[in-house]
């Protein structure tokens, strides 16, 4: 019975240190087509929140893993097309899921014409529901864009 | 719900008359984790100033004992019902802690730091216990903790963001291995323990261990910054010393638990 009960405590304590890292977890979450249930850009001001861009059903985007081979990469290519402000907009890229699993990180965007990596806060994700936000400047000081994207399987 | 609840009565009265010395215990209650405040309040105070005019909700100073959390766990221990005698607890457990402190704009912007210290302990303990009543032990844990410091910019709608647009935005990380000695005190009810713990982590390696954040792309250095305004005047990441050092995230800690015996061994 003491055996037993020792089996049993050292079973516990290995099973706490074996655990999937969360960045593989939430990486594989994102594989798949989602559906972009909503597209929307904020000005986010002082004096309150106007919305500039509101589209439902927007398009859909598809994550794929480009190193299936390899276990540990957290690594996302993505296609898709997405109805904006400026008409359709067809997406190809690549990015990553940051070691928090907080932030889907896009490589190589254009930010005010420069090329950099946009991060993208994660507010929700399940296996059907997804939402994303990035922020940036508006050009005034204070004021800043928001862009939201809700998608679901 | 209702078996669930009657096997639980039934479990309980299985172990009611045991009057085992020791056996495996399962344990959870509150943690408070103590940092090194210096370096920290030299970033809240040169963020301070660097805003100095523009900031009238500033960045609180930072206390000896700031996160508060849980901890859960297990182990075994024993104590002698009957005689004064050596006590013994060897265990693990895993505890969270986290503290907030924010920052308010004029233009109605904010800034929000929040730490959480996510700590694998090995408990190992003994010393006295008296009758199986009370029992106060030396302690020797080992201590492997992991910090996060999720720094986000807070807009005037309640967004909260860690994307890029801002350099000190992120989530910073690093990770220590620390010697906790300490003391611990409790007593026993039937087979329920009150425990007290406080203990000191002291880091095995001295180097400096900033927190980092490389998994976003910015100008400036991926180490969250001790002095803001060099962070703010390194345009290009050359200043590599300007970091927080992960060992900071060390000093006292504090539980009080509540255990649970299920009894095994020799009567």
């Amino acid at each position: 019975m003491k055996n037993k009960g020792i089996y049993i405590l050292f079973l516990l304590v290995s099973l706490s240190f074996f655990s999937c890292g969360k960045d593989k977890i939430m990486r594989n979450r994102f594989l798949g087509t989602w559906n972009v249930d909503l597209y929307q850009r904020d000005l986010i001001k002082q004096s309150g929140t106007e919305v500039l861009y509101k589209k439902e059903n927007a398009g859909y985007i598809t994550f794929t893993n480009p190193f299936p081979d390899q276990k540990y990469n957290k690594e996302l290519e993505f296609t898709g097309s997405i109805e904006t402000q400026a008409g359709t907009s067809e997406l190809a890229g690549s990015g990553q899921i940051d070691d928090e699993a907080s932030r889907w990180i896009v490589y190589n965007a254009l930010c005010e014409g420069i090329g950099c990596d946009i991060a993208y806060t994660i507010t929700k994700s399940t296996a059907r529901k997804l939402e994303v936000f990035t922020i940036s400047y508006a050009g005034t000081p204070g004021e800043h864009y928001k862009l939201t994207l809700h998608m679901s399987k | 719900m209702k078996n669930v609840f009657i096997a639980c009565v039934l479990f309980l009265l299985c172990l009611n008359g045991q009057a085992q010395h020791g056996g495996l215990v399962v344990l959870g209650g509150y943690q408070a984790s103590g940092t090194k405040t210096a370096d920290l309040n030299r970033f809240v105070s040169s963020f301070n100033t660097y805003y100095q005019g523009v900031i009238p909700s500033p960045l609180s100073e930072y206390k000896m004992i700031q996160s508060h959390g849980y901890n859960v766990g297990g182990g075994y221990r024993y104590l002698n019902r009957e005689r004064t005698t050596f006590s013994f607890f060897g265990g693990y457990a895993f505890a969270s802690t986290f503290n907030r402190n924010s920052a308010t704009f004029a233009n109605g912007l904010g800034m929000e730091f929040a730490h959480k210290m996510r700590d694998h302990q090995i408990f190992l303990e003994t010393g006295v216990g008296i009758k199986g009543a009370v029992f106060i032990n030396a302690c020797f844990d080992f201590v492997l903790r992991k910090t996060s410091l999720r720094s986000a910019t807070v807009y005037q709608d309640g967004t909260k963001s860690i994307g890029g647009e801002y350099d000190i935005n992120g989530i910073y990380t690093g990770t220590t291995n620390a010697f906790a000695p300490g003391i611990s005190v409790g007593g026993r009810v039937w087979n329920f323990f009150l425990t007290g713990r406080v203990l000191y982590t002291l880091p095995f390696l001295k180097t400096p261990l900033y927190l980092t954040d490389y998994s976003a792309w910015r100008y400036r250095s991926h180490d969250f910054p001790l002095d803001f305004g060099e962070f703010i005047a390194d345009v290009d990441g050359s200043n590599q010393e300007n970091g927080i050092n992960a060992n900071n995230y060390n000093g006292l800690l504090i539980q009080l638990n509540l255990e649970f015996m299920i009894p095994f061994g020799k009567k």
